[in-house]
């Protein structure tokens, strides 16, 4: 069987600091640094997958968080069909910060029909939890998304599941010819 | 026509790469520029400029359009943009609207531009490339980047608003038609 081909642009979303690009780091090179470094502007990074039924190339927008790129962040989210929405699991305004902010941001600026899942990451740091999963799933139930995943980029826990999930919700809405 | 200013065959002069790096850094900030620039193999021009007056190989410039067609597919508005701040650091004290597109002829290898003046205020460009260089704009995104650098151009030759009226692609050829508003 011929295995169909897509291109996608996927936007990770979140306040700074919520580990959007350890997430990338793990997803695409298998690698996690404790090293906080804030992304300036965009990070862009593409990566091949392969699917049972598609091959897919991401294109995935590590999107700065910082409030200094308010301007430029609609031109950054201009085109994307899909986007990982991420809070840390640990600090409550970056919870807040989904549906305040984020969220709003994306589907003004993202393509209409977008896709996108939420995700609370560090999960590893449960000593430190401040947002409990129900809190987390009740986030992504006012979102319209029935996809939340708890995430950790430390261990790599649900981290390319949650990419999998992205792209499977996302090839399943793409009209069939 | 070659002009004096045109560089050796298979060489662009830096200038021109420079200004693609300084469009680079604008829109998509430090770490835009460094994921163009890693994606074409480049990094080592991340810190540095090229001497403006030296040139470099052609292959560079055409890494850094493939790195833009891959990374930044779907990015429409960015890539627009990008043109346009090409344009400007290219040219950055404007010249007429045919001088600026002499001068990207004489930059460019393997892309022939030609100019059809319309009126004083409306030209129609076509970016014409040998066969096996034609993916150079025959993916649409790249259109995008054409037009910010051809409406940028005009704008500084002319002046006020200026709009892409119609941009068409066909095998070997783009054609692009700006105006003033």
């Amino acid at each position: 069987m011929t295995k169909e081909e897509f291109v996608f642009k996927i936007a990770v979303l979140g306040a700074a600091g919520a580990g959007k690009t350890s997430l990338i780091d793990k997803f695409v090179d298998k690698r996690f640094t404790t090293d906080y470094k804030p992304t300036l502007g965009a990070s862009i990074i593409a990566k091949d997958i392969s699917l049972e039924d598609a091959e897919v190339r991401l294109v995935l927008w590590d999107i700065a968080g910082q409030e200094k790129y308010e301007t430029v962040r609609s031109m950054y989210l201009n085109g994307a069909q899909g986007a990982i929405l991420v809070y840390d699991i640990t600090r409550r305004p970056t919870y807040e910060e989904i549906q305040n902010k984020w969220i709003k941001d994306f589907q003004q600026f993202g393509m209409k029909s977008s896709k996108y899942i939420l995700i609370g990451n560090k999960a590893d740091l449960s000593d430190k939890r401040n947002i409990s999963t129900e809190e987390g799933q009740k986030l992504a139930e006012s979102l319209n998304t029935k996809i939340f995943l708890e995430t950790s980029a430390k261990t790599g826990d649900n981290v390319e599941h949650a990419f999998h999930t992205l792209v499977r919700t996302i090839i399943d809405s793409v009209p069939k010819e | 026509m070659v002009s004096a200013n045109s560089p050796a065959p298979n060489q662009v002069q830096n200038s021109v790469i420079n200004a693609l790096l300084e469009a680079f850094y604008d829109v998509l900030d430090l770490d835009g520029k460094r994921s163009l620039l890693d994606f074409a193999g480049l990094s080592e021009l991340m810190d540095s400029r090229l001497p403006p007056r030296g040139t470099s190989n052609w292959g560079i410039f055409l890494k850094l359009l493939n790195a833009m067609r891959t990374l930044l597919q779907f990015s429409d508005r960015i890539l627009f943009e990008i043109g346009r701040k090409f344009s400007i650091y290219l040219d950055p004290c404007g010249s007429s609207f045919p001088d600026f597109i002499e001068r990207l002829n004489d930059q460019f290898h393997e892309l022939e531009l030609h100019i059809t003046p319309h009126s004083r205020s409306e030209y129609e460009i076509t970016v014409s490339a040998s066969e096996n260089r034609s993916a150079l704009f025959s993916d649409t995104w790249m259109h995008y980047f054409y037009r910010g650098v051809f409406m940028e151009g005009l704008r500084k030759s002319i002046g006020g608003e200026i709009i892409v009226d119609n941009t068409q692609c066909d095998d070997n050829s783009l054609h692009i038609i700006v105006k003033s508003k």
